[in-house]
């Protein structure tokens, strides 16, 4: 077994040094040093704080809390984590190589034993990073040597997980070899946690009633401290015992009692690792498909695709029959509509936002509405107008993404006998048409519910004028500001997607901040002369006129003529970028 | 040197090989053809340990490779169709990372060898980004030959390569051959089979349809035609199986 560990060790060392030096060397680009220097400042302020700062209520300078409430919280959580290992696992069992390994690694002379040995080794730097990860978001950096205490405590609480995913796979490979559904397999485990459940019941029988809810939300610990001691009653402290065994290392404070709290631990680890390395389940035939699907999936991701295809994508029936002749954007939309589900995804958009709106018409009939049918209505309207804020944003990243994948099959688009304007309106239409329909929705339903609220129906008529607005600006403020990012794909592409060829990393996270602001700056650039003009025809009309209406409707007008003014040049930007587009070109 | 005697590989209730039974000697090229999704790249991972077969037994130099896998694999190399390398590993140490997987004492001087046979020498220190399809291919078959097998399977070895490329993968195939070891080569390029291959076989539905030597299969199955080419014997064969 030496053998092959001692060459994994060689493959992690020599990838992790080369690759380092890889992007060290690619610092000699400007666009990677300064995505460097400026991913570097936001990791550091971002979680700079967490270094000088103790945020979990456990911390050195807020006293100790409840040790036995959050080991046994804690150890709650683990259970629950550890049932979903035995009850959604629907696939054979794999273990996550790469492709090159299992290339190099699956005919080489090594045991099945001794590849699952080098998975498990090879996960050790991931578990590891992660578990400082989490101390450094618990506070716990600026405790020093604590600091140290807590990364072993998260490795063991990691570790002990990750076998037992994988001891569960090998188990469930097992009990569908010897022919259990997936479906029998899930009911016996509900029925464990169901008589778990019971137990729990069982034992509060035979404890003094809880504390009441008001007292409870008075906060003071008694809730905790009751279901301490309810865990603590019986059979149930036994069962909890082995989980609270290995989540105690995370709580303790100093060097003895962390020994001593490590050494059950590590037992419960080292039983994990014999029933996984023991377990001689064919994993092989599963684990090529899953690095296949992986592969599929980063190459999607670096194309801008979502998701990568897959032998189960179905035909999808498109919207309309498409005509052989007519303007060309119109079959790049089709597709584009066709590619977001066809008839039956777009019909099941449909049929979600008709219930909504329908729902949220009968509620407006209603005279008398109860305080949680209002609260309710105010949650759903508050978080249409949320989605649509965030849509601002989105549908313009969207509709880029898509032309961005046109980019890949542009060998193809550009030997059509169509100008690159066409292909960039029709680009970019389908996810705008998309996106502002259900922009609309969202207003409109929004609309409805939050007018329920008593205090805006004086102002109804002004919001419903404001809301129409908005929605007629819509379609072509998300077009204008998808034209932006599409511009930086096609004038600088190497800055777009950095991450294909190496991976996520300090300067890949860089550039997509510069590339964000820039697009921010961009667009607010972009918004000047709409703005003005649009003040511009505001006052000039006011002149005339004491109504309000007027002069909105003209400074609305106007903006809208100036925004679609500017939206035509850029789309005839784009097309002509499109048209002398290097396909070859990679700066 | 390759023994398969009722090769079965099920998923689920899917058979994509059913009872193989061939066998290669030292020196000898087998072509193994079919159509699409006919189970040779499943037959091939199977024979060369890579998934587990669910019946029948493969020997490999006299080794069991359910019984015995660590030394059936010694013997062998398999070639995929699309070369997988590490994206941080340069060429040498490709080769050093499959010396010490099988164990090797003198990798500097067997990688440089190669690399040289190879002509690669001038890309030792190169990672796989920067190298082209072709030289990809070349380090896969560096890393390959390594070891020295004497069992060896090719799973569509010509795939993407420039015809200098192709030339020199098939006279190195043959040179390997003569060199006495067992080949088996999986690829639709029938023209190529019938320059290298020593024998044939043809699968269809993860079944063996035709096995022998060109002329064994040419005189069962010319139908009156006895110059009938490999791709007339395969396409009469699969039928309408044959361009899925």
């Amino acid at each position: 077994m030496n053998a092959p560990v001692n060459a994994l060790g060689y493959l992690v060392t020599r990838s992790f040094v080369n690759g380092v030096l890889f992007r060290l060397r690619r610092l000699r680009q400007p666009k990677y040093l300064l995505g460097a220097i400026l991913g570097a400042a936001y990791f550091y302020f971002y979680f700079g704080r967490f270094l000088a700062v103790s945020r979990m209520p456990w911390g050195a300078g807020n006293g100790p809390a409840s040790p036995h409430g959050l080991e046994i919280g804690a150890a709650i959580l683990f259970v629950a984590t550890i049932v979903l290992s035995w009850i959604l696992p629907a696939s054979r069992a794999a273990i996550g190589f790469t492709e090159a390994e299992i290339a190099f690694l699956f005919p080489a002379p090594i045991t099945r034993r001794t590849l699952v040995i080098m998975r498990l080794v090879k996960s050790q730097f991931a578990l590891l990073l992660f578990s400082a990860f989490m101390t450094l978001l618990s506070g716990r950096f600026h405790l020093g040597s604590e600091a140290w205490l807590r990364i072993g405590g998260w490795w063991v609480i990691m570790n002990t997980l990750n076998m037992h995913r994988l001891g569960a796979s090998f188990a469930l490979q097992r009990l569908r070899e010897r022919g259990m559904a997936d479906g029998k397999r899930r009911v016996l485990v509900v029925l464990v946690l169901v008589a778990f459940v019971a137990l729990v019941e069982f034992m509060r029988r035979s404890l003094p009633p809880p504390p009441d809810l008001a007292t409870a939300l008075r906060g003071g610990g008694e809730i905790t401290n009751y279901i301490v001691q309810l865990l603590h009653t019986g059979p149930l402290r036994y069962v909890l015992a082995p989980f609270k065994l290995v989540v105690a290392p995370n709580f303790a404070h100093e060097g003895v009692t962390f020994l001593r709290a490590l050494l059950p631990a590590l037992g419960i680890m080292a039983l994990h690792f014999i029933w996984v390395v023991r377990a001689d389940v064919s994993f092989e035939d599963a684990s090529i498909e899953a690095a296949k699907k992986r592969a599929a999936f980063l190459a999607a991701r670096g194309r801008g695709e979502l998701r990568a295809r897959g032998k189960s994508d179905k035909a999808r029936t498109p919207l309309w029959r498409l005509r052989p002749t007519g303007f060309a954007p119109i079959a790049f939309i089709w597709k584009s509509l066709l590619k977001s589900g066809g008839r039956r995804t777009l019909g099941r958009w449909a049929a979600f936002f008709a219930v909504l709106a329908a729902g949220a018409f009968a509620l407006g009939r209603v005279e008398y509405l109860t305080k949680p049918l209002v609260v309710t209505a105010f949650i759903i309207g508050g978080g249409c107008y949320i989605a649509l804020l965030i849509s601002f944003v989105m549908i313009g990243q969207l509709s880029a993404a898509q032309l961005r994948q046109g980019i890949a099959t542009m060998d193809l688009l550009k030997t059509y006998p169509i100008p690159g304007w066409q292909i960039a309106l029709g680009e970019l239409a389908g996810p705008v048409l998309l996106g502002s329909l259900m922009q609309w929705c969202s207003l409109g339903i929004g609309l409805m519910l939050l007018s329920i609220a008593p205090p805006l129906h004086p102002h109804l008529g002004t919001i419903t004028a404001i809301a129409g607005g908005i929605a007629l600006l819509l379609p072509i403020f998300n077009l204008s500001t998808a034209i932006l990012p599409c511009a930086g794909a096609l004038l600088y592409p190497g800055w777009f997607r950095p991450q294909e060829s190496t991976g996520p990393g300090i300067e890949n996270t860089g550039m997509k901040l510069i590339l964000g602001i820039a697009q921010l700056l961009a667009v607010v650039v972009a918004m000047i002369p709409v703005a003005f003009f649009g003040a511009v025809a505001f006052f000039a009309v006011a002149k005339f006129t004491t109504a309000a209406e007027w002069p909105a409707l003209a400074a609305g007008g106007t903006a809208l003529l100036i925004l679609a003014m500017e939206t035509g040049l850029g789309i005839a930007w784009l097309g002509s970028l499109y048209d002398k587009f290097d396909v070859s070109s990679e700066s | 040197m390759i023994a398969v005697e009722g090769l079965t590989k099920l998923y689920g209730d899917v058979t994509a090989v059913s009872d193989l039974t061939f066998s290669v000697e030292p020196g000898k090229v087998m072509g193994l053809v079919g159509p699409n999704g006919a189970g040779k790249t499943t037959a091939l991972r199977c024979i060369s340990g890579i998934i587990p077969a669910t019946h029948g037994r493969i020997g490999i130099g006299g080794h069991d490779l359910r019984d015995d896998p660590l030394e059936a694999k010694k013997l062998l190399a398999f070639f995929p169709d699309e070369p997988r390398l590490f994206d941080y590993l340069t060429v040498r140490q490709h080769l050093e990372f499959t010396g010490r997987l099988y164990q090797l004492r003198d990798i500097a001087k067997r990688g440089r060898d190669l690399l040289d046979a190879l002509e690669m020498s001038d890309k030792a220190d190169v990672l796989p980004a920067e190298l082209s399809r072709g030289m990809k291919q070349k380090v896969a078959l560096a890393c390959g030959f390594l070891h020295q097998p004497r069992v060896m399977f090719f799973d569509e070895p010509l795939t993407g390569l420039d015809p200098l490329a192709i030339r020199r993968t098939k006279d190195l195939i043959v040179q390997k051959a003569r060199d006495g070891a067992a080949i088996i080569i999986s690829s639709h390029l029938l023209h190529l089979l019938e320059e290298v291959c020593s024998h044939v076989l043809i699968l269809k539905r993860g079944k063996k349809i035709a096995h022998g030597t060109l002329d064994e299969i040419r005189a069962e199955h010319r139908e009156g035609d006895k110059d009938s080419t490999l791709e007339e014997i395969f396409i009469r064969l699969v039928g309408e199986d044959a361009g899925k």
